[in-house]
């Protein structure tokens, strides 16, 4: 599967990455060439292998069923870089 | 006498006696960071007021008569991937400047438990992602060895903290090799434990299925020390496992005698530097001669692991990073028109381009028509990968291979073109996508003097045989420390 410039402009729009023309450029060339590496995979049977999402080792642990406290309201938002009306602030996104 | 010289276990046995001060710990610490970290970089940030603060409590502590803990006055420097409250935690990214966590990761809030001291943060590639430390975005970090070349990575800042013995011990975290390839490259002890045994809880997430923090040590006996302090359970990470940590301190002293170690055939292949070869064989001689069983074994799909990791890895990245969006915490970029283009232009900006290029690859892999044919066939793949190793663990109680194909590479040899930066991980690739337990030790140095890193792997949960071998290594191969 060949990486053009329209796969990687697809790709950065399902990331949220706004790349400029430059950096598109730059991320075709490299992208084919990874991608030209993993595509070994196909070649490998694995016809009735299961697949590895993660890997278990044993038991895990449970959290005790306490109620224990939190952050405070100023403490989540202390980080934000903007606030407002003491909450996260972002630019309005229902059509009116 | 060098306080910082002293492995981790004799310098917390002399503070816990009260010969030293944990003051006089500090003080030395900082010295020796004062004159080396300018031409190393390993530092991102120092706490020189709150580790004075804490030093000065221990001091207090032992002067009531309390008992000390297991790391009372040992510097152990962070990665700066975990977080740390009220310490800025950037994990190498522009994304993260200046950010101020509200909590302490699990593991930090353990090692202050245990009396450790906490001097700074350190450096390493952006989220993790890069085998150089050469993506941070303030600077790459230098191998203490030889300035001009890379300490490895992700870990790298951690990694030349310890071989420069600014402190004797560190954390760093291990996704596909980040904690013992630099070990390996910086002549350090370093360990990634089984999946699961150390909480991940404030650990800034790279690849969830694969992350896992460990330590860095001048010695295997310190590396121990430091992994019983922070591995157990924890109730706030899901993938913690629900057992108790190991006595392994006391399995360094165990010896390796009747071990069957196990000779992988396919990481001595092309692709494998001459002197690294000679020396990992040489410890391998070495340890048949203290009574271990050589075997020989094969991994037959360690070839595929750089393709199936890349695919994995990425995948999970990109959704990891996907909460760094401009309105909840680090960087932001306005004036927006919109919400999209808010956090497009915030992720343009905030990530460098060793990040962007993961997160687009592990979108494209995630994406309709590529899903089955890329990730879902990684998994598969990754399931092959982790029956080559149970395979061979039938024949055998550990493996010993190198930890990485060359010695330390010039800083700027492979950023130019990232596939290449890739291949060297191809060693320790394989034991992440299974989950195990493998350390790097130091064998025989190249010619040159740079560091050479053996590699252990050993089977899930068994960290005991990992760190009877590594002593049985070391003993053969007294810890250096870089001269600087």
């Amino acid at each position: 599967m060949p990486i053009d410039h329209k796969t990687v402009q697809h790709v950065a729009t399902l990331a949220s990455l706004s790349l400029t023309d430059e950096e598109t450029l730059a991320m075709t060339r490299d992208l084919g060439a990874i991608v030209g590496h993993i595509a070994e995979l196909a070649a490998i049977d694995t016809t009735g292998v299961p697949p590895t999402s993660h890997v278990s080792m044993g038991r895990t642990a449970w959290r005790d069923d306490v109620v224990k406290p939190g952050l405070t309201h100023e403490e989540a938002l202390a980080q934000a870089p903007r606030t407002t009306l003491g909450g996260f602030a972002v630019p309005g996104f229902v059509e009116s | 006498m060098n306080l910082l010289e002293l492995p981790v276990t004799t310098l917390a046995h002399l503070v816990q006696r009260g010969e030293v001060k944990a003051i006089e710990v500090a003080e030395a610490c900082f010295a020796r960071i004062d004159v080396t970290n300018d031409r190393v970089g390993a530092f991102l940030a120092l706490s020189r007021e709150e580790t004075s603060l804490q030093a000065k409590s221990i001091d207090e502590k032992r002067a009531r008569g309390e008992a000390l803990g297991a790391l009372a006055g040992v510097p152990v420097a962070l990665k700066d991937s975990l977080v740390t409250r009220a310490t800025v935690t950037t994990a190498g990214s522009k994304m993260l400047a200046g950010y101020v966590p509200p909590y302490d990761a699990t593991v930090v809030a353990r090692l202050r438990a245990a009396d450790a001291l906490l001097p700074g943060k350190t450096n390493m590639d952006e989220f993790a992602m890069g085998s150089s430390t050469e993506t941070s975005a303030f600077g790459p970090c230098r191998n203490p060895w030889d300035l001009s070349r890379a300490p490895g990575g992700s870990s790298g800042g951690s990694a030349a903290a310890v071989a420069a013995r600014m402190t004797p011990a560190a954390l760093g975290s291990d996704t596909g090799g980040s904690i013992r390839q630099p070990a390996a490259f910086t002549g350090s002890v370093g360990v990634k434990p089984t999946y699961g045994r150390v909480s991940r809880f404030g650990l800034i997430a790279f690849a969830s299925s694969l992350d896992q923090v460990g330590p860095f040590a001048s010695d295997v006996r310190g590396a121990a020390r430091v992994l019983e302090v922070i591995a157990g359970r924890d109730g706030r990470d899901a993938t913690s496992l629900d057992i108790a940590p190991g006595r392994w301190e006391r399995d360094c002293d165990r010896g390796a005698s009747g071990l069957r170690i196990g000779v992988p055939e396919e990481y001595f292949a092309e692709g494998l530097d001459a002197e690294v070869e000679a020396s990992v064989r040489q410890s391998i001689d070495q340890l048949q001669a203290d009574g271990c069983v050589v075997v020989p074994v094969t991994l037959p799909h360690t070839r595929h692991a750089i393709a199936t990791y890349y695919v994995l890895a990425t995948a999970e990245a990109s959704s990891n990073l996907a909460r760094f969006d401009g309105v909840r915490f680090g960087a932001r970029v306005e004036p927006s028109r919109d919400l999209r283009d808010l956090y497009g232009a915030t992720r343009d900006h905030g990530f460098g381009a060793e990040v962007k290029r993961r997160i687009l690859l592990g979108t494209f892999v995630l994406s309709a028509g590529h899903y089955e044919a890329y990730y879902l066939k990684a998994q598969k793949v990754r399931t092959l990968i982790a029956r080559d190793f149970a395979e061979a663990f039938e024949r055998c109680d550990a493996i010993v291979c190198p930890t990485a194909p060359t010695p330390a590479f010039l800083l700027g040899d492979k950023t130019g073109d990232p596939l290449s930066m890739y291949l060297s991980d191809v060693y320790t690739l394989p034991a992440s996508l299974a989950g195990l337990p493998a350390m790097s030790v130091p064998c025989a140095p190249a010619k040159s003097g740079l560091p050479v890193g053996l590699q252990i792997v050993s089977r899930p949960l068994d960290e005991a045989t990992m760190f009877a071998l590594g002593a049985a290594v070391e003993r053969h191969h007294a810890p250096r420390a870089a001269a600087l």
